[in-house]
């Protein structure tokens, strides 16, 4: 069930973020889908992890769990961004 | 040194920035590995399994996987063991002490409603532990047929030494065993002296206990091993009267298991004693059989429940196919490790990094290089607690319910890259593994039927 419901957001936000990623002219290079890629399986895990360890009466370690995903996230999801956004407008500059 | 207090918190321990970066890299590394699909196999998802039934990050070996010295491992004498011995290392007046602190210990937790010792909580300890007084030779544990096998004119059950493992694994699993192997009968586990009775071989077509003896047939070559897991969410209480409780249901569900197993074979027409504690070592006979490795705590380390599994086996004379001891970085990790040592509320445990010949008194089997425990300091705690201890199992990393995959990827790594073996340690420690729960929660959630809350 709980692989059902991420199926379901992560075909969700992927759509959602090809939609963007069109509407605003933006090519990703190979390795930042590469970071993205590792961000979202990360991401995955610590969901799982987070889950399983609630049914393991471990509430204790989600946050760190959490605050150890979170900080994966925001360096690979962040180095994506900064490496897609950040080469767009040289090259709408340069049509 | 960590000690672990009746009230405290836990373990913890700070990570530095440059470790927890360290870690966070490896997470990433592993966590990625692990949602492609190439986490290692794990009890709840049976299908990433190697051929033999383990999770895919566990070894076969042809040796056992402890060095032996031949020359001076000799069969035990049962009456060698830490209860019957650890009082004439006490010395009497220390004895008649710690019996009295017992007393008081027990009675204060009961008369001042203390969680977890507290009379509910007796009640559930001696509740669960009732099966388990059953004694060796008698009643579940009956050397002879409780019900004679039907004489259907056929004679015993004939196939081969595979479909004969077969059918007792798929039997011992139905009558609740966590997991089961098969090894030849290696004699030198066998007691030297078991209830004050010789245990001797002999060529005779039954077993039988006699005034002074114990009769092993000679036909008797194979032994099955049982592992029974313990209700995790109990021994996350320890050390109370209700982690007790886990471990006395795992007394009773081993006269349970053994029993029906030793009677299933019997009604195929073979030879089957059931065993506990008696008889033989089970440590060296579940490492024989597959079943584990041994850790720091002289205790078996399951891939699946860690040490916290009680177990039990049955001699018989079936042929069957054999297992081989695995090996799965228990013996690296312990050396890092050392959780469990530190946190033994009586210094029982080594604190060595490496294993040792040296035997710490009577009641160490000597001839094996492992960790050697001090049975009498272990047992002067549980009369200084008022109740069984397995402070050990439960700080011990190996012991996780199997809710999640990280588990499998951290022991799949710890089998695999044993140079993270330092770092997994204290991550362990700093993601709050190990912690005492709280005792009367336990009531208020309904656990799983029968504790299996590891599966």
């Amino acid at each position: 069930m709980l692989w059902f419901v991420l199926g379901i957001l992560v075909t969700l936000g992927g759509l959602a973020l090809f939609g963007w990623l069109r509407r605003n002219d933006l090519r990703p290079k190979w390795y930042a889908w590469v970071l993205f890629a590792i961000g979202l399986l990360n991401a995955l895990f610590i969901i799982e992890a987070s889950v399983g360890s609630l049914r393991e009466d471990e509430a204790g370690v989600i946050a760190k769990l959490v605050l150890v995903g979170v900080i994966v996230l925001g360096l690979t999801w962040g180095a994506a961004w900064r490496l897609t956004t950040g080469r767009a407008p040289s090259r709408s500059a340069g049509a | 040194m960590k000690k672990d207090e009746l009230q405290s918190s836990g373990p913890s321990q700070g990570v530095s920035r440059r470790t927890f970066v360290k870690g966070t890299l490896a997470l990433t590394a592993l966590s990625a590995a692990a949602a492609a699909g190439c986490a290692p196999g794990s009890v709840a998802s049976a299908g990433n399994t190697s051929r033999f039934g383990k999770p895919s990050w566990v070894k076969r070996v042809d040796k056992y996987p402890v060095e032996i010295d031949d020359s001076a491992l000799t069969r035990y004498d049962s009456g060698n063991g830490g209860f019957s011995t650890a009082a004439r290392a006490w010395g009497p007046d220390l004895t008649a002490e710690l019996s009295r602190i017992q007393q008081s210990v027990t009675l204060e937790g009961v008369r001042n409603n203390l969680p977890g010792n507290d009379l509910k909580a007796r009640a559930l300890q001696h509740g669960a532990a009732c099966l388990m007084y059953g004694q060796p030779g008698r009643l579940l544990y009956s050397w002879s047929a409780v019900r004679p096998p039907t004489d259907y004119g056929v004679g015993p059950w004939q196939g081969s030494p595979e479909e004969a493992a077969q059918l007792v694994k798929a039997a011992a699993l139905f009558y609740g065993a966590g997991s089961v192997g098969i090894a030849r009968l290696d004699r030198r586990w066998i007691y030297s002296r078991d209830g004050g009775k010789d245990l001797v071989f002999e060529d005779v077509p039954e077993p039988v206990i006699e005034d002074t003896r114990k009769v092993i047939p000679e036909k008797v070559q194979y032994q099955i091993s049982l592992a029974i897991p313990q209700s995790f969410e109990l021994i996350a209480l320890a050390p109370t009267a209700m982690s007790s409780a886990a471990t006395g249901f795992g007394y009773s569900l081993m006269a349970f298991v053994a029993g029906l197993l030793a009677e299933f074979i019997r009604q195929l027409g073979y030879v089957a004693i059931p065993c506990g504690n008696d008889t033989g070592l089970s440590v060296p006979m579940a490492i024989d059989a597959g079943l584990g490795e041994v850790g720091r705590t002289g205790r078996l380390i399951t891939p699946e429940w860690g040490p916290n599994v009680r177990l039990a086996k049955v001699l018989t004379d079936l042929p069957m196919a054999v297992d081989k001891p695995i090996v799965f970085g228990v013996m690296d990790f312990c050396r890092k490790c050392k959780k469990c040592a530190e946190h033994c509320p009586g210094d029982a445990l080594s604190l060595e990094t490496e294993p040792s010949w040296e035997i710490t008194g009577v009641w160490n089997q000597p001839g094996k290089k492992v960790w050697q425990e001090d049975a009498a300091k272990c047992l002067k705690a549980w009369r200084e607690l008022g109740t069984g201890c397995s402070v050990c199992v439960r700080v011990c990393p190996y012991t996780k319910r199997a809710e999640t995959m990280l588990h499998d990827v951290v022991k799949g790594t710890i089998s695999t890259m044993p140079t993270l073996s330092s770092f997994i340690a204290k991550a362990d420690d700093w993601f709050g593994y190990g912690v005492r729960k709280d005792p009367d929660a336990w009531w208020r959630r309904l656990g799983r039927s029968f504790g299996r809350d590891g599966f």
